[in-house]
């Protein structure tokens, strides 16, 4: 997957990039505090400014000036028109008074003996303002003039070649950490599609490979080991039901002929009858085994057609109805939206609804009473099957849920779970909600067309 | 009745003790002209030299598979044949074989379905093409399917073409519940649905000429929420 890579160099640029922004946005910050607002910054130009004035109009010095000049170790000379100092304050010995012209031109642009020295005209005269040595550094800036001119058009050429530089360095090391990424990537998506994964493990992510390679290993045989399994399952429930068919069929029929022999006295025909009642139990669970099986590993052919919902359930309730085999128990059907429809196999569909009233019948040795009712549930169909009997215990709702058929009830059979199996394979889903000695609700859902 | 079992029936399964059993099943419930083979070819030889009625076939046979020998069979003589299955196993390829006067019946079964099924497909192929409609007597009065007339005392009533097929339906499936939707089917063909007060205007006329008390019936009854029953 070379996306993944690229997405990968790309948001490092982009880091690259944020980072360099921000540090550099923080040294300007930091810069421009420390020139303006540092209580260390001394702005010699403009103190020479305001004593010089002071002296033009007082021709002295006031106490406060006197006071911070002494303070601040500053020290004063005014020089005349012809270079003869006429006014000096806290002067230090090491200076003269009196200066030359090439004097003058000489420390007005740097030192004077080592102090930093700042002049302003005052009047007809000179203003030198002298601070310690070594307390201020002079630089003399020269620039062309057209660079000045074009000063804002430099300054955003400058960002953007130092941005455009920035993506190439982040674009070349990103290359250099993500290129051996490449195969990774591409070694978790195969992962992810179940492929054979065989990275080269060497360089930084050595570990890295070697583990990916080991667990697709492990994916690939699980799978293989699963397919077996089902493939064994699938073909030693065939074979029982294949195998067991012929028997089943000698006992069924050897049973009734006895059952049906008038030569027979009546104890044999009940004997008889017993037999052919548990062949029958035996032919059903066998029966519905496999259909299970086959349904849970999506191998029976739904067919499928659109149909609606409200009359498949009369039908079956009708059919229960009619064959008896809900003993007792009265029944309700409700229809609230008769033009509710889906995709059902119709028999199995129906076959799931009257497993749920024969589960509802048959365990509920009082007559109970069940309601069916159709509705409508957004884009879902639901078909609820409730009655006021005595309710099924939560480990075997448990049981139901997970699927599990190794706990075979001898009352229920697979029933529930060939109900559940059903709906799943329509693409619904199925619930059972129980209050033991309250009554069962069972809900199927089916997506609606 | 005495014509379906004077039939010749062929059964056809590579089992003996199955076929044995098939037999005595069949000898039991009055057939006596039963012929058995158990491969493919004996088959089509019994076919030829024996002439039955009526095959029972099981879908595998050792020298090949219940299919395709169907189709010989049909090629040769024009006879019903009853196909022997597993469940869930070529169900969907019999019926995909678009059997007409035939039908099948999973394995393992009852003898009582498997000699149900029988005079089922023999009656469906054999009996008289026009079967003579029913009469059949209610509490309060007669009912001739055949005439479409209730008859009350010296009176003769008429049913209506609707009416007729309604209670045909009922008929049909008497003592048991006939849904709503069924009748709709039976009375106005397929995707009936919205012909339900259509349908109690014609129950209600129904009931006007059958009972002896239209609002509070006896032999047509309601079951709330489902349908009909007729109760004969």
């Amino acid at each position: 997957m070379k996306h993944g890579a690229y997405r990968v160099t790309l948001r490092y640029i982009m880091t690259i990039v944020l980072v360099v922004t921000v540090v550099l946005a923080l040294n300007y910050a930091l810069l421009l505090f420390l020139t303006r607002y540092s209580p260390s910054v001394k702005q010699p130009a403009r103190t020479a400014e305001s004593i010089a004035d002071e002296w033009a109009q007082n021709g002295s010095l006031s106490r406060d000036t006197m006071d911070r000049i002494e303070g601040d170790d500053l020290w004063v000379q005014v020089i005349g028109p012809d270079g003869t100092v006429i006014y000096a304050y806290h002067t230090p010995p090491d200076i003269g008074d009196h200066y030359s012209l090439q004097d003058i031109a000489r420390f007005s642009r740097n030192y004077l003996r080592d102090y930093p020295v700042y002049t302003w005209e005052s009047g007809d005269n000179i203003l030198v303002l002298g601070y310690p040595k070594h307390s201020i550094a002079r630089y003399h800036i020269s620039l062309p003039t057209n660079t000045v001119r074009s000063w804002p058009l430099t300054i955003l050429g400058m960002i953007v070649l130092n941005v455009i530089l920035t993506i190439l360095i982040a674009a070349v090391l990103g290359r250099r950490v993500t290129r051996p990424l490449g195969p990774l990537i591409d070694g978790i998506f195969s992962l992810n599609r179940e492929k054979s994964v065989g990275l080269e493990e060497k360089g930084i992510y050595r570990d890295l490979a070697h583990s990916i390679n080991k667990t697709a290993k492990a994916i690939r045989d699980k799978n293989r080991t699963i397919k077996e399994r089902d493939a064994a399952i699938r073909h030693w429930i065939a074979g029982i039901s294949h195998d067991v068919r012929t028997p089943l069929s000698m006992i069924l029929g050897y049973s009734a002929l006895i059952g049906e022999d008038n030569a027979l006295p009546s104890d044999t025909h009940s004997q008889a009858a017993i037999i052919t009642e548990n062949a029958v139990i035996l032919r059903e669970l066998i029966a519905d085994l496999n259909l299970i099986t086959l349904l849970q590993q999506n191998i029976h052919p739904l067919a499928k057609t659109r149909m609606k919902v409200g009359p498949v359930v009369r039908e079956t309730v009708a059919g229960c109805v009619n064959s008896g085999v809900l003993g007792v128990s009265s029944i309700d059907v409700k229809v609230e939206d008769e033009e509710a429809a889906a995709l059902l196999d119709e028999s199995l569909f129906s076959r799931a609804v009257s497993n749920l009233l024969i589960n509802s019948a048959k365990h509920n040795k009082e007559a109970c009473h069940i309601v069916v009712t159709v509705s409508g549930q957004g884009t879902h169909v639901s078909v609820t099957v409730a009655d006021d009997g005595c309710g099924i215990p939560g480990e075997r709702i448990r049981q139901i849920h997970e699927q599990s058929i190794d706990s075979v009830d001898r009352d229920r059979g697979f029933g529930l779970i060939l109900v559940k199996s059903i709906v799943e394979a329509h693409g619904g889903q199925f619930d059972l909600q129980s209050d033991e000695g309250k009554g069962t609700v069972a809900r199927l859902l089916v997506p609606g067309v | 009745m005495e014509d379906i079992q004077n039939r010749k029936i062929l059964l056809v399964d590579d089992e003996r003790p199955l076929l044995k059993m098939l037999k005595t099943i069949l000898r039991r419930d009055g057939f006596h002209h039963i012929v058995t083979a158990s491969t493919c070819a004996e088959t089509l030889a019994r076919v030829g030299i024996e002439r039955p009625d009526i095959a029972v076939l099981d879908v595998m046979l050792p020298d090949g598979d219940g299919f395709s020998l169907y189709r010989e069979i049909k090629g040769r003589v024009d006879i019903p044949v009853l196909f022997l299955t597993a469940r869930g196993e070529a169900e969907d390829r019999i019926v995909g074989l678009g059997l007409g006067a035939d039908d099948y019946i999973v394995k393992p079964f009852l003898p009582r379905e498997l000699t149900l099924r029988l005079r089922a497909v023999l009656r469906r192929t054999y009996a008289a093409p026009l079967a003579e409609l029913p009469v059949f007597r209610l509490p309060a009065c007669s009912v001739d399917m055949g005439k479409a007339e209730v008859s009350r005392g010296e009176e003769t009533i008429p049913l209506t073409a609707k009416e007729h097929a309604l209670l045909l339906a009922l008929y049909q499936n008497a003592g048991r519940i006939v849904t709503t939707d069924a009748l709709c089917q039976a009375g106005w063909g397929d995707d009936a649905y919205g012909y339900e007060n259509t349908l109690m205007v014609h129950i209600r006329r129904i009931r006007e000429k059958i009972e002896r008390d239209p609002s509070s019936p006896v032999s047509l009854v309601t079951v709330k929420g489902l349908g009909y029953k007729l109760l004969v």
